[in-house]
Protein backbone atom coordinates (compact mmCIF):
# COMPACT_ATOMS: atom_id res chain seq x y z
CA UNK A 1 0.00 0.00 0.00
CA UNK A 2 2.69 2.44 1.07
CA UNK A 3 4.88 1.48 -1.87
CA UNK A 4 2.05 1.59 -4.41
CA UNK A 5 0.97 5.09 -3.34
CA UNK A 6 4.54 6.28 -3.20
CA UNK A 7 5.28 5.07 -6.74
CA UNK A 8 1.97 6.35 -8.10
CA UNK A 9 2.69 9.85 -6.80
CA UNK A 10 6.30 10.05 -7.90
CA UNK A 11 5.89 8.42 -11.32
CA UNK A 12 2.57 10.11 -12.05
CA UNK A 13 3.99 13.54 -11.33
CA UNK A 14 7.10 12.87 -13.36
CA UNK A 15 5.06 11.75 -16.36
CA UNK A 16 2.78 14.78 -16.10
CA UNK A 17 5.74 17.11 -15.73
CA UNK A 18 7.54 15.70 -18.75
CA UNK A 19 4.37 15.93 -20.84
CA UNK A 20 3.82 19.53 -19.74
CA UNK A 21 7.43 20.45 -20.37
CA UNK A 22 7.38 18.96 -23.87
CA UNK A 23 4.12 20.58 -24.82
CA UNK A 24 5.12 24.04 -23.62
CA UNK A 25 8.72 24.03 -24.72
CA UNK A 26 9.55 25.89 -27.91
CA UNK A 27 12.84 24.56 -29.11
CA UNK A 28 15.74 23.25 -27.15
CA UNK A 29 18.01 26.20 -26.61
CA UNK A 30 20.05 26.85 -23.50
CA UNK A 31 17.74 29.78 -22.69
CA UNK A 32 14.64 27.63 -22.84
CA UNK A 33 16.15 24.75 -20.90
CA UNK A 34 17.75 26.82 -18.15
CA UNK A 35 15.52 29.87 -17.65
CA UNK A 36 12.24 28.95 -19.32
CA UNK A 37 12.82 31.48 -22.09
CA UNK A 38 12.28 34.42 -19.65
CA UNK A 39 8.53 33.99 -20.03
CA UNK A 40 7.32 32.94 -16.57
CA UNK A 41 4.28 34.94 -15.47
CA UNK A 42 3.19 35.55 -11.89
CA UNK A 43 1.64 32.14 -11.24
CA UNK A 44 4.27 29.85 -12.65
CA UNK A 45 7.00 32.08 -11.20
CA UNK A 46 5.35 31.82 -7.79
CA UNK A 47 5.17 28.04 -7.98
CA UNK A 48 8.78 27.61 -9.07
CA UNK A 49 9.84 30.00 -6.33
CA UNK A 50 7.79 28.11 -3.75
CA UNK A 51 9.23 24.90 -5.16
CA UNK A 52 12.68 26.19 -4.37
CA UNK A 53 11.89 27.43 -0.89
CA UNK A 54 9.82 24.48 0.36
CA UNK A 55 12.22 21.61 0.07
CA UNK A 56 12.84 18.70 2.38
CA UNK A 57 14.86 21.23 4.40
CA UNK A 58 11.57 22.97 5.20
CA UNK A 59 9.40 19.97 6.02
CA UNK A 60 11.60 17.13 7.29
CA UNK A 61 14.41 19.47 8.40
CA UNK A 62 12.37 22.01 10.36
CA UNK A 63 10.08 19.43 11.98
CA UNK A 64 13.20 17.53 13.05
CA UNK A 65 14.78 20.72 14.34
CA UNK A 66 11.63 21.56 16.33
CA UNK A 67 11.68 18.04 17.78
CA UNK A 68 15.37 18.17 18.70
CA UNK A 69 15.78 21.82 19.76
CA UNK A 70 12.40 23.57 19.92
CA UNK A 71 12.51 27.35 19.44
CA UNK A 72 15.55 27.44 17.11
CA UNK A 73 13.18 26.09 14.46
CA UNK A 74 11.63 29.59 14.36
CA UNK A 75 14.34 30.44 11.85
CA UNK A 76 11.85 29.02 9.36
CA UNK A 77 9.42 31.88 10.05
CA UNK A 78 12.05 34.49 9.23
CA UNK A 79 13.59 32.86 6.18
CA UNK A 80 11.00 33.57 3.51
CA UNK A 81 9.66 36.94 4.61
CA UNK A 82 13.09 38.53 5.05
CA UNK A 83 14.36 37.09 1.77
CA UNK A 84 11.29 38.47 0.00
CA UNK A 85 11.70 41.90 1.60
CA UNK A 86 15.26 42.07 0.38
CA UNK A 87 14.19 40.49 -2.89
CA UNK A 88 11.63 43.21 -3.58
CA UNK A 89 14.57 45.60 -3.91
CA UNK A 90 17.18 43.21 -5.28
CA UNK A 91 15.34 40.92 -7.69
CA UNK A 92 14.21 43.58 -10.19
CA UNK A 93 17.80 44.76 -10.48
CA UNK A 94 19.08 41.26 -11.20
CA UNK A 95 16.20 40.64 -13.59
CA UNK A 96 16.82 43.85 -15.47
CA UNK A 97 20.55 43.19 -15.84
CA UNK A 98 19.73 39.69 -17.04
CA UNK A 99 17.31 40.84 -19.69
CA UNK A 100 19.38 43.70 -21.01
CA UNK A 101 22.57 41.69 -21.31
CA UNK A 102 21.12 38.29 -22.17
CA UNK A 103 22.48 36.69 -18.98
CA UNK A 104 21.60 33.08 -18.21
CA UNK A 105 23.65 32.29 -15.10
CA UNK A 106 24.88 34.11 -12.04
CA UNK A 107 28.49 33.91 -13.22
CA UNK A 108 27.36 35.69 -16.42
CA UNK A 109 26.33 38.55 -14.19
CA UNK A 110 29.76 38.79 -12.55
CA UNK A 111 31.44 38.59 -15.95
CA UNK A 112 29.28 41.32 -17.43
CA UNK A 113 29.34 43.64 -14.44
CA UNK A 114 32.96 43.35 -13.39
CA UNK A 115 34.24 42.83 -16.93
CA UNK A 116 36.35 39.85 -15.87
CA UNK A 117 35.92 36.37 -17.32
CA UNK A 118 38.35 34.91 -14.80
CA UNK A 119 36.13 36.15 -11.96
CA UNK A 120 33.14 34.50 -13.60
CA UNK A 121 34.97 31.17 -13.71
CA UNK A 122 35.77 31.43 -9.98
CA UNK A 123 32.24 32.52 -9.12
CA UNK A 124 30.92 29.66 -11.26
CA UNK A 125 32.96 27.06 -9.41
CA UNK A 126 32.03 28.53 -6.01
CA UNK A 127 28.37 28.55 -7.00
CA UNK A 128 28.51 24.94 -8.15
CA UNK A 129 30.10 23.94 -4.83
CA UNK A 130 27.28 25.54 -2.83
CA UNK A 131 24.65 23.98 -5.10
CA UNK A 132 26.16 20.54 -4.64
CA UNK A 133 25.87 20.94 -0.86
CA UNK A 134 22.23 21.89 -1.36
CA UNK A 135 21.69 18.83 -3.55
CA UNK A 136 23.22 16.81 -0.72
CA UNK A 137 20.29 17.89 1.50
CA UNK A 138 17.79 16.57 -1.02
CA UNK A 139 19.64 13.29 -1.58
CA UNK A 140 20.04 12.76 2.18
CA UNK A 141 16.31 13.23 2.58
CA UNK A 142 15.28 11.22 -0.45
CA UNK A 143 17.41 8.24 0.49
CA UNK A 144 16.04 8.43 4.03
CA UNK A 145 12.49 8.41 2.64
CA UNK A 146 13.29 5.41 0.47
CA UNK A 147 14.72 3.46 3.36
CA UNK A 148 12.06 4.34 5.94
CA UNK A 149 9.00 3.82 3.80
CA UNK A 150 9.78 1.69 0.80
CA UNK A 151 12.27 -0.75 2.17
CA UNK A 152 14.85 -0.92 4.92
CA UNK A 153 16.63 -3.51 2.80
CA UNK A 154 18.23 -0.67 0.81
CA UNK A 155 21.67 0.31 2.02
CA UNK A 156 22.50 3.99 2.43
CA UNK A 157 24.61 3.85 -0.72
CA UNK A 158 21.93 2.15 -2.77
CA UNK A 159 19.20 4.52 -1.70
CA UNK A 160 21.43 7.57 -2.26
CA UNK A 161 22.33 6.35 -5.74
CA UNK A 162 18.71 5.62 -6.52
CA UNK A 163 17.73 9.08 -5.30
CA UNK A 164 20.37 10.73 -7.47
CA UNK A 165 19.34 8.61 -10.46
CA UNK A 166 15.69 9.61 -10.25
CA UNK A 167 16.68 13.26 -9.86
CA UNK A 168 18.87 13.12 -12.97
CA UNK A 169 16.24 11.29 -15.00
CA UNK A 170 13.78 14.00 -14.09
CA UNK A 171 15.88 16.96 -15.15
CA UNK A 172 17.31 15.33 -18.28
CA UNK A 173 13.98 15.09 -19.95
CA UNK A 174 12.82 18.68 -20.10
CA UNK A 175 14.33 21.36 -17.87
CA UNK A 176 12.82 24.16 -15.84
CA UNK A 177 9.27 24.01 -17.18
CA UNK A 178 8.84 20.38 -16.10
CA UNK A 179 10.10 21.30 -12.68
CA UNK A 180 7.52 24.08 -12.46
CA UNK A 181 4.71 21.61 -13.08
CA UNK A 182 6.05 19.15 -10.52
CA UNK A 183 6.51 22.01 -8.06
CA UNK A 184 2.80 22.78 -8.38
CA UNK A 185 1.81 19.17 -7.73
CA UNK A 186 4.12 18.78 -4.77
CA UNK A 187 3.01 22.05 -3.16
CA UNK A 188 -0.66 21.14 -3.31
CA UNK A 189 0.05 17.61 -2.10
CA UNK A 190 2.28 18.70 0.77
CA UNK A 191 -0.12 21.38 1.96
CA UNK A 192 -3.00 18.88 1.98
CA UNK A 193 -0.80 16.33 3.72
CA UNK A 194 0.66 18.66 6.34
CA UNK A 195 -2.68 20.26 7.18
CA UNK A 196 -4.35 16.85 7.25
CA UNK A 197 -1.77 15.49 9.64
CA UNK A 198 -1.99 18.60 11.80
CA UNK A 199 -5.78 18.42 12.07
CA UNK A 200 -5.61 14.86 13.36
CA UNK A 201 -2.45 15.14 15.40
CA UNK A 202 -4.03 16.33 18.65
CA UNK A 203 -5.85 13.00 19.09
CA UNK A 204 -2.68 11.04 18.56
CA UNK A 205 -0.79 12.72 21.39
CA UNK A 206 -3.60 13.24 23.90
CA UNK A 207 -4.17 16.94 23.30
CA UNK A 208 -7.55 18.64 22.91
CA UNK A 209 -6.67 20.69 19.82
CA UNK A 210 -3.81 21.83 17.64
CA UNK A 211 -3.07 24.74 19.93
CA UNK A 212 -3.32 22.44 22.91
CA UNK A 213 -0.36 20.51 21.47
CA UNK A 214 1.66 23.70 21.88
CA UNK A 215 0.41 24.09 25.46
CA UNK A 216 1.30 20.50 26.35
CA UNK A 217 4.70 20.70 24.73
CA UNK A 218 5.58 23.79 26.78
CA UNK A 219 4.31 22.18 29.97
CA UNK A 220 6.14 18.91 29.52
CA UNK A 221 9.28 20.42 28.06
CA UNK A 222 9.93 23.75 29.77
CA UNK A 223 12.09 26.00 27.64
CA UNK A 224 11.01 24.48 24.34
CA UNK A 225 9.21 27.62 23.20
CA UNK A 226 11.93 30.19 23.81
CA UNK A 227 15.55 30.41 22.77
CA UNK A 228 17.97 28.72 23.36
CA UNK A 229 15.50 25.85 23.26
CA UNK A 230 15.85 22.34 24.62
CA UNK A 231 19.64 22.07 24.34
CA UNK A 232 21.32 25.20 25.70
CA UNK A 233 24.72 23.61 25.09
CA UNK A 234 24.15 23.90 21.36
CA UNK A 235 24.48 27.71 21.64
CA UNK A 236 21.31 28.32 19.64
CA UNK A 237 20.62 31.59 21.44
CA UNK A 238 18.88 34.79 20.42
CA UNK A 239 22.21 35.99 19.01
CA UNK A 240 22.36 32.84 16.93
CA UNK A 241 18.87 33.39 15.55
CA UNK A 242 19.59 37.05 14.75
CA UNK A 243 22.78 36.24 12.85
CA UNK A 244 21.55 33.06 11.19
CA UNK A 245 18.31 34.72 10.05
CA UNK A 246 20.30 37.60 8.53
CA UNK A 247 22.67 35.22 6.81
CA UNK A 248 19.81 33.25 5.30
CA UNK A 249 18.06 36.43 4.12
CA UNK A 250 21.24 37.83 2.55
CA UNK A 251 22.12 34.50 0.95
CA UNK A 252 18.79 33.38 -0.50
CA UNK A 253 18.95 35.24 -3.83
CA UNK A 254 22.68 34.66 -4.11
CA UNK A 255 22.21 30.96 -4.69
CA UNK A 256 22.88 30.53 -8.41
CA UNK A 257 19.58 28.73 -8.97
CA UNK A 258 17.63 31.53 -7.28
CA UNK A 259 19.53 34.10 -9.31
CA UNK A 260 18.70 32.12 -12.42
CA UNK A 261 15.10 31.82 -11.32
CA UNK A 262 14.86 35.62 -11.19
CA UNK A 263 15.83 35.81 -14.89
CA UNK A 264 12.94 33.50 -15.75
CA UNK A 265 10.32 36.08 -14.66
CA UNK A 266 8.38 37.67 -17.50
CA UNK A 267 8.11 41.08 -15.80
CA UNK A 268 9.00 43.15 -12.74
CA UNK A 269 5.36 42.90 -11.77
CA UNK A 270 5.60 39.08 -11.57
CA UNK A 271 8.60 39.49 -9.28
CA UNK A 272 6.99 42.07 -7.02
CA UNK A 273 3.73 40.21 -6.71
CA UNK A 274 5.68 37.11 -5.77
CA UNK A 275 7.70 39.00 -3.15
CA UNK A 276 4.50 40.26 -1.61
CA UNK A 277 2.54 36.98 -1.43
CA UNK A 278 5.29 34.40 -0.96
CA UNK A 279 5.82 35.20 2.77
CA UNK A 280 2.23 34.25 3.64
CA UNK A 281 2.95 30.74 2.47
CA UNK A 282 5.61 30.47 5.17
CA UNK A 283 2.89 30.69 7.83
CA UNK A 284 2.51 26.99 7.05
CA UNK A 285 5.58 26.43 9.21
CA UNK A 286 3.06 26.64 12.05
CA UNK A 287 2.01 23.13 11.05
CA UNK A 288 5.55 21.87 10.55
CA UNK A 289 6.66 23.01 14.01
CA UNK A 290 3.41 21.61 15.41
CA UNK A 291 4.22 18.18 13.98
CA UNK A 292 7.73 18.34 15.41
CA UNK A 293 6.38 19.18 18.88
CA UNK A 294 3.72 16.47 18.57
CA UNK A 295 6.37 13.91 17.69
CA UNK A 296 8.22 14.93 20.84
CA UNK A 297 5.07 14.52 22.97
CA UNK A 298 4.49 11.12 21.39
CA UNK A 299 7.97 10.02 22.41
CA UNK A 300 8.97 9.34 18.80
CA UNK A 301 12.29 7.55 18.59
CA UNK A 302 13.73 7.82 15.06
CA UNK A 303 16.47 5.39 14.01
CA UNK A 304 19.86 6.48 15.43
CA UNK A 305 18.12 9.51 16.95
CA UNK A 306 18.27 11.08 13.49
CA UNK A 307 16.17 14.28 13.60
CA UNK A 308 15.67 14.18 9.82
CA UNK A 309 13.66 11.00 10.23
CA UNK A 310 11.38 12.24 13.02
CA UNK A 311 8.36 13.21 10.93
CA UNK A 312 8.39 10.02 8.87
CA UNK A 313 8.90 7.90 11.98
CA UNK A 314 6.10 9.65 13.84
CA UNK A 315 3.65 9.24 10.96
CA UNK A 316 4.76 5.62 10.51
CA UNK A 317 4.11 4.95 14.23
CA UNK A 318 0.74 6.65 14.55
CA UNK A 319 -0.96 6.77 11.17
CA UNK A 320 -2.29 4.17 8.69
CA UNK A 321 -0.19 2.94 5.78
CA UNK A 322 -1.89 5.11 3.16
CA UNK A 323 -0.94 8.26 5.08
CA UNK A 324 2.67 7.10 5.16
CA UNK A 325 2.54 6.46 1.41
CA UNK A 326 1.14 9.91 0.68
CA UNK A 327 3.66 11.63 2.93
CA UNK A 328 6.54 9.66 1.50
CA UNK A 329 5.44 10.40 -2.07
CA UNK A 330 4.98 14.10 -1.35
CA UNK A 331 8.25 14.34 0.54
CA UNK A 332 10.03 12.57 -2.31
CA UNK A 333 8.75 15.23 -4.72
CA UNK A 334 9.88 17.79 -2.19
CA UNK A 335 13.41 16.49 -2.66
CA UNK A 336 13.19 15.72 -6.38
CA UNK A 337 11.89 19.04 -7.67
CA UNK A 338 14.38 21.36 -5.96
CA UNK A 339 17.14 18.79 -6.39
CA UNK A 340 16.64 18.72 -10.12
CA UNK A 341 16.51 22.52 -10.37
CA UNK A 342 19.74 22.70 -8.34
CA UNK A 343 21.45 20.24 -10.65
CA UNK A 344 20.13 22.17 -13.63
CA UNK A 345 21.63 25.36 -12.23
CA UNK A 346 24.99 23.75 -11.53
CA UNK A 347 25.06 22.25 -15.02
CA UNK A 348 24.26 25.46 -16.86
CA UNK A 349 26.96 27.32 -14.92
CA UNK A 350 29.45 24.60 -15.71
CA UNK A 351 28.69 24.76 -19.42
CA UNK A 352 28.57 28.50 -19.88
CA UNK A 353 31.03 29.77 -17.32
CA UNK A 354 33.61 27.06 -16.86
CA UNK A 355 33.75 25.17 -20.18
CA UNK A 356 33.03 27.98 -22.65
CA UNK A 357 35.71 30.42 -21.43
CA UNK A 358 38.26 27.62 -21.81
CA UNK A 359 37.12 26.70 -25.31
CA UNK A 360 35.30 29.52 -27.04
CA UNK A 361 34.45 27.82 -30.33
CA UNK A 362 31.91 25.32 -28.95
CA UNK A 363 28.37 25.48 -30.28
CA UNK A 364 25.25 25.89 -28.14
CA UNK A 365 24.36 22.22 -28.68
CA UNK A 366 27.75 20.96 -27.52
CA UNK A 367 27.66 23.13 -24.40
CA UNK A 368 24.19 21.89 -23.54
CA UNK A 369 25.39 18.32 -24.00
CA UNK A 370 28.48 18.89 -21.83
CA UNK A 371 26.36 20.56 -19.14
CA UNK A 372 24.08 17.57 -18.97
CA UNK A 373 27.06 15.26 -18.73
CA UNK A 374 28.51 17.32 -15.89
CA UNK A 375 25.28 16.93 -13.93
CA UNK A 376 26.06 13.25 -13.45
CA UNK A 377 29.36 14.23 -11.88
CA UNK A 378 27.73 16.76 -9.55
CA UNK A 379 25.07 14.26 -8.50
CA UNK A 380 27.88 11.78 -7.81
CA UNK A 381 29.69 14.25 -5.55
CA UNK A 382 26.46 14.96 -3.71
CA UNK A 383 25.95 11.22 -3.16
CA UNK A 384 29.48 10.95 -1.81
CA UNK A 385 28.86 13.88 0.59
CA UNK A 386 25.63 12.23 1.71
CA UNK A 387 27.50 9.07 2.66
CA UNK A 388 30.14 10.87 4.67
CA UNK A 389 27.86 13.17 6.67
CA UNK A 390 25.29 12.53 9.36
CA UNK A 391 24.32 16.11 10.15
CA UNK A 392 20.75 17.36 10.40
CA UNK A 393 19.19 18.81 7.27
CA UNK A 394 19.06 22.25 8.88
CA UNK A 395 22.77 22.13 9.69
CA UNK A 396 23.64 21.09 6.14
CA UNK A 397 21.34 23.82 4.89
CA UNK A 398 23.04 26.49 6.98
CA UNK A 399 26.44 25.37 5.70
CA UNK A 400 25.14 25.71 2.13
CA UNK A 401 24.04 29.26 3.01
CA UNK A 402 27.46 29.95 4.51
CA UNK A 403 29.13 28.75 1.32
CA UNK A 404 26.97 30.81 -1.00
CA UNK A 405 27.23 33.86 1.24
CA UNK A 406 30.77 34.23 -0.11
CA UNK A 407 29.30 35.48 -3.39
CA UNK A 408 26.90 37.91 -1.70
CA UNK A 409 29.25 40.91 -1.32
CA UNK A 410 30.01 40.78 -5.05
CA UNK A 411 26.31 40.93 -5.91
CA UNK A 412 25.34 43.64 -3.42
CA UNK A 413 28.36 45.82 -4.17
CA UNK A 414 27.51 45.58 -7.88
CA UNK A 415 24.29 47.46 -7.17
CA UNK A 416 25.47 49.74 -4.38
CA UNK A 417 28.99 50.88 -5.13
CA UNK A 418 30.38 51.64 -8.62
CA UNK A 419 33.93 51.52 -7.35
CA UNK A 420 33.80 47.83 -6.45
CA UNK A 421 36.22 45.95 -8.68
CA UNK A 422 36.84 42.40 -9.85
CA UNK A 423 40.09 42.25 -7.88
CA UNK A 424 38.34 43.50 -4.74
CA UNK A 425 35.52 41.00 -5.06
CA UNK A 426 38.00 38.19 -5.66
CA UNK A 427 40.08 39.17 -2.61
CA UNK A 428 36.87 39.23 -0.57
CA UNK A 429 35.92 35.73 -1.73
CA UNK A 430 39.36 34.37 -0.82
CA UNK A 431 39.32 36.03 2.62
CA UNK A 432 35.75 34.89 3.20
CA UNK A 433 36.47 31.26 2.44
CA UNK A 434 39.55 31.43 4.66
CA UNK A 435 37.40 32.79 7.50
CA UNK A 436 34.86 30.07 6.88
CA UNK A 437 36.99 27.00 6.26
CA UNK A 438 40.44 27.37 7.87
CA UNK A 439 40.48 25.35 11.10
CA UNK A 440 42.29 28.19 12.88
CA UNK A 441 39.59 30.66 11.84
CA UNK A 442 36.68 28.45 12.88
CA UNK A 443 38.40 27.75 16.20
CA UNK A 444 38.73 31.50 16.70
CA UNK A 445 35.02 32.14 16.05
CA UNK A 446 34.00 29.28 18.32
CA UNK A 447 36.18 30.66 21.12
CA UNK A 448 35.28 34.35 20.73
CA UNK A 449 31.79 34.46 19.23
CA UNK A 450 30.30 31.03 19.93
CA UNK A 451 26.70 32.14 19.41
CA UNK A 452 27.24 33.81 16.05
CA UNK A 453 26.40 32.22 12.73
CA UNK A 454 29.80 31.58 11.17
CA UNK A 455 28.45 32.17 7.68
CA UNK A 456 27.54 35.74 8.57
CA UNK A 457 30.94 36.35 10.18
CA UNK A 458 32.72 35.08 7.08
CA UNK A 459 30.46 37.18 4.87
CA UNK A 460 31.41 40.22 6.96
CA UNK A 461 35.13 39.51 6.54
CA UNK A 462 34.54 39.00 2.84
CA UNK A 463 32.68 42.30 2.40
CA UNK A 464 35.24 44.24 4.40
CA UNK A 465 38.16 42.91 2.36
CA UNK A 466 36.27 43.47 -0.91
CA UNK A 467 35.67 47.12 0.02
CA UNK A 468 39.24 47.73 1.21
CA UNK A 469 40.82 46.18 -1.86
CA UNK A 470 38.40 48.00 -4.16
CA UNK A 471 39.47 51.28 -2.54
CA UNK A 472 43.05 50.50 -3.52
CA UNK A 473 42.24 48.96 -6.91
CA UNK A 474 39.00 50.58 -8.07
CA UNK A 475 36.96 49.35 -10.99
CA UNK A 476 37.63 50.77 -14.45
CA UNK A 477 34.67 49.13 -16.15
CA UNK A 478 32.19 51.49 -17.76
CA UNK A 479 29.05 50.96 -15.77
CA UNK A 480 25.88 49.74 -17.38
CA UNK A 481 24.36 47.70 -14.57
CA UNK A 482 23.67 50.91 -12.73
CA UNK A 483 21.20 53.01 -14.57
CA UNK A 484 18.41 50.81 -13.34
CA UNK A 485 15.00 52.18 -12.77
CA UNK A 486 12.89 49.04 -12.82
CA UNK A 487 10.46 49.17 -15.69
CA UNK A 488 6.78 49.44 -15.00
CA UNK A 489 4.34 46.55 -15.20
CA UNK A 490 4.24 44.65 -18.45
CA UNK B 1 19.27 52.26 -0.66
CA UNK B 2 18.33 52.64 -4.30
CA UNK B 3 18.87 56.35 -4.74
CA UNK B 4 17.79 56.84 -8.33
CA UNK B 5 17.42 60.60 -8.58
CA UNK B 6 14.57 60.61 -11.09
CA UNK B 7 12.25 58.70 -8.81
CA UNK B 8 11.18 59.23 -5.25
CA UNK B 9 12.38 56.18 -3.41
CA UNK B 10 12.12 57.24 0.22
CA UNK B 11 9.22 54.84 0.75
CA UNK B 12 11.59 51.95 0.01
CA UNK B 13 13.07 52.45 3.48
CA UNK B 14 9.86 50.90 4.78
CA UNK B 15 11.41 47.60 3.71
CA UNK B 16 13.61 47.80 6.81
CA UNK B 17 10.54 47.30 9.02
CA UNK B 18 10.37 43.50 8.57
CA UNK B 19 14.03 43.30 9.55
CA UNK B 20 13.37 45.35 12.69
CA UNK B 21 10.39 43.17 13.57
CA UNK B 22 11.77 39.74 12.79
CA UNK B 23 15.48 40.23 13.55
CA UNK B 24 16.30 43.24 15.71
CA UNK B 25 13.52 42.52 18.21
CA UNK B 26 14.31 38.81 18.65
CA UNK B 27 16.20 39.35 21.95
CA UNK B 28 13.42 41.57 23.33
CA UNK B 29 10.49 39.28 22.59
CA UNK B 30 12.17 36.01 23.51
CA UNK B 31 11.31 36.09 27.19
CA UNK B 32 7.88 37.68 27.08
CA UNK B 33 5.83 35.33 29.29
CA UNK B 34 2.55 35.74 27.38
CA UNK B 35 1.16 32.78 25.48
CA UNK B 36 -1.35 34.05 22.93
CA UNK B 37 -3.46 31.12 21.67
CA UNK B 38 -1.20 28.84 23.78
CA UNK B 39 1.69 29.65 21.43
CA UNK B 40 5.14 30.53 22.72
CA UNK B 41 5.36 34.32 22.42
CA UNK B 42 8.45 34.47 20.19
CA UNK B 43 6.77 32.10 17.74
CA UNK B 44 3.57 34.14 17.74
CA UNK B 45 5.70 37.23 17.18
CA UNK B 46 7.44 35.73 14.15
CA UNK B 47 4.12 34.69 12.64
CA UNK B 48 2.81 38.23 13.09
CA UNK B 49 6.06 39.37 11.47
CA UNK B 50 5.16 37.44 8.33
CA UNK B 51 1.83 39.29 8.11
CA UNK B 52 3.62 42.58 8.73
CA UNK B 53 6.06 41.77 5.93
CA UNK B 54 3.37 41.07 3.37
CA UNK B 55 1.64 44.27 4.46
CA UNK B 56 4.79 46.35 4.16
CA UNK B 57 5.77 44.92 0.76
CA UNK B 58 2.20 45.44 -0.41
CA UNK B 59 2.33 49.07 0.68
CA UNK B 60 5.67 49.72 -0.99
CA UNK B 61 4.43 47.99 -4.13
CA UNK B 62 1.30 50.12 -4.30
CA UNK B 63 3.36 53.32 -3.89
CA UNK B 64 5.73 52.12 -6.61
CA UNK B 65 2.87 51.34 -8.93
CA UNK B 66 1.22 54.70 -8.40
CA UNK B 67 4.50 56.46 -9.16
CA UNK B 68 5.08 54.37 -12.27
CA UNK B 69 1.62 55.06 -13.58
CA UNK B 70 1.96 58.82 -13.11
CA UNK B 71 5.56 59.06 -14.38
CA UNK B 72 6.36 56.12 -16.65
Amino acid sequence: MTLALFLAIVLGTMAGAVFYGQRRSRGRTMDEWAIGGRRFGSWIFWFVNAGEIYTTFAVLGISGYAWAFGAPAYIAFTSVSLACTLGYWLMPKIWDAGRRHGLVTQADFFEQHYGATWLAVIVGVAGIAALVVYVQIQITALSLILRLTVGPQFSTLQSALLAAGVMLAFVYVAGLRSAAFAAGVKDVLMIVMVVGLSLSVADKVGAASMLDVYRLAQEQHPGIGTLPGLKPDANLTTTWLVTAALNVALGTWIFPHMFQLVYSASSVEAIRRNAMWQPLYSLSYFFIVLLGFAALLAGTAPPDGNPNAVLLQFVGDRYPAWAVGLLAGGAALLALVPGSILLLGAASIFGRNVVLPLKRDLGDGTVLWLSRLAMIGFAGIAVWLTLTSNKSLVEIGLSAYAAIGMLAPGVFLAFLWPRASAVGVFAGIVAGYAALLLPAATAFWVARLPEWDQGLLAMGVNALVAVLVSLVVPSRVARTTFAIAPAGPG
Amino acid sequence: MNAAPARRTAHRWLLLLPFLWQVALIPLVNDVPLRPFSLPFPMFWQMLGILVTTGVIGLVRSIDRRQERSAP
